[in-house]
């Protein structure tokens, strides 16, 4: 019986119609969800947040080096926006280093690319399924922590209204909207950086470089964007993105920094990727 | 990635980096003072709400802004702006504040203000609770 099935199997390849890309989307996400590194950083975008906030609200002293953090005894969304401010520069670019750091390199290191590409789907369709699978994990552990964040804010703190970066008190409605936003305008950026990962894992075709790039790049542009001689390089920089939620959490909003975020990402992601599929189709596999 | 392939990314960095020294600075003297000066007017309003003095509907502030460094201009990140800043209550002139800026190049500043005028860190409340002085520190960001 077993043998008929494996025979049967063998011999009709399951015709589900979708295309090869969604195939491989789908198996490069069981692959990654079934890393124990990668679960361990999904479950800590969970309990990061919880563990903050229960620790800052047990001392009297608050972490006002960073944007909202002399507020995050005095309202949960200030905890929030403290945790996006923080995580945004220490925090996401590690979540894409352990989940894209080496999404193509171990393909090198378990030496199965020769395996990977004389199956019947195209390299094409391969890298678009490994870029999708780690964006897609990418963006579930920012989500995770955003509403981490956002909840263990109004549960431990609470839902008091906070002051924006305006100087104005915003409701409590305004602050949560404006919270809940703030954490999607990160997205761009952060799946720029994914590209950046990949591009780094591809050419790299070494783990530990795949790893470390996206967090020196990510830590490298921040310090030249800091400079005021930058001025004109900043806004072509994805970590700029980072930054294009300052517009929304005050009153007189302004969104001119999402859109630039969105288009600039968009471009380092067209870039990243389209090299690293350059790259990957010309690579002599076969050793 | 062979050596010429990142040839053109640095030339290109280079030459935006050294043009980015003559192009349209991201932080100016209006930027800083056209957010500081809305800012500490609103704070001042919530802190005299705080203080249990009732609210203060015509809060409104001026600032004149500039940098202690020599040569800078009155543009630019940096931990040396001074901001004067002559609050007036219903159209009348209440005092000057002079806070000093950190002002960073993304357009996000922290204002730290006169503790003798504003008061410390925390304040408390006519019902004693302690809580945070809006004007004693408070951060704020420009478009830049």
């Amino acid at each position: 019986m077993t043998a008929v099935l494996a025979t049967e199997a063998v011999a009709a390849p399951p015709r589900t119609g979708r295309p090869g890309w969604a195939v491989m989307w789908r198996v490069e996400l069981t692959k990654l969800l079934s890393q124990v590194k990668v679960r361990a950083a999904l479950v800590a975008c969970v309990v990061v947040p919880i563990v903050f906030t229960l620790l800052e609200s047990t001392q009297s002293s608050v972490p006002g080096d960073t944007l909202f953090g002399r507020w995050v005894h005095e309202s949960g969304f200030a905890v929030s926006l403290f945790l996006l401010a923080f995580t945004s520069q220490w925090g996401l670019p590690f979540l894409v280093a352990i989940v894209s750091g080496d999404v193509c390199s171990e393909e090198d290191r378990l030496q199965t690319w020769p395996l990977l590409l004389t199956r019947s789907r195209s390299r094409g369709d391969v890298l678009a399924g490994k870029v999708l699978a780690a964006a897609s994990v990418t963006v579930a552990g920012t989500m995770l922590l955003a509403i981490s964040s956002t909840l263990s804010g109004v549960l431990v703190v609470g839902t008091q209204p906070v002051v924006g970066l305006s100087g104005a008190v915003l409701s409590s409605g305004t602050a949560l909207a404006a919270t809940l936003a703030s954490w999607l305008v990160v997205l761009p950026p952060v799946l720029a950086v994914v590209a950046i990962a990949v591009l780094a894992s591809v050419v790299s075709r070494n783990s530990w470089a795949g790893v470390a790039t996206p967090v020196v790049v990510t830590l490298g542009f921040g310090l030249v964007s800091q400079f005021s001689a930058a001025d004109l390089v900043r806004p072509l920089l994805p970590t700029a993105g980072f930054d294009a939620w300052h517009g929304l959490v005050r009153t007189g909003v302004y969104t001119a920094p999402i859109r630039e975020s969105m288009f600039v990402s968009a471009a380092w992601i067209a870039v990243c990727v389209g090299v690293s599929a350059a790259v990957l189709h010309r690579r002599d596999v076969v050793q | 990635m062979k050596a010429r392939h990142l040839l053109w990314p640095c030339a290109a960095a280079v030459t935006a980096l050294s043009m980015g020294g003559c192009g349209a600075a991201s932080v100016t003297q209006a930027r800083v003072e056209n957010s500081v000066a809305p800012a500490f007017a609103q704070l001042y309003a919530q802190q005299q709400r705080l203080l249990g003095k009732g609210a203060v509907p015509g809060a409104q502030a001026s600032a004149d802004c500039h940098r202690s460094t020599r040569g800078s201009g009155n543009t630019g990140a940096g931990d040396d702006w001074v901001c004067q800043l002559l609050l007036q209550v219903g159209g009348q002139p209440s005092g000057v504040y002079t806070y000093d800026l950190n002002v960073k190049a993304n357009g996000c500043y922290t204002a730290d203000g006169p503790q003798a005028l504003v008061g410390g860190k925390s304040l408390t409340t006519p019902t004693g609770r302690s809580r945070v002085n809006p004007l004693f520190a408070f951060d704020g960001c420009f478009e830049t």
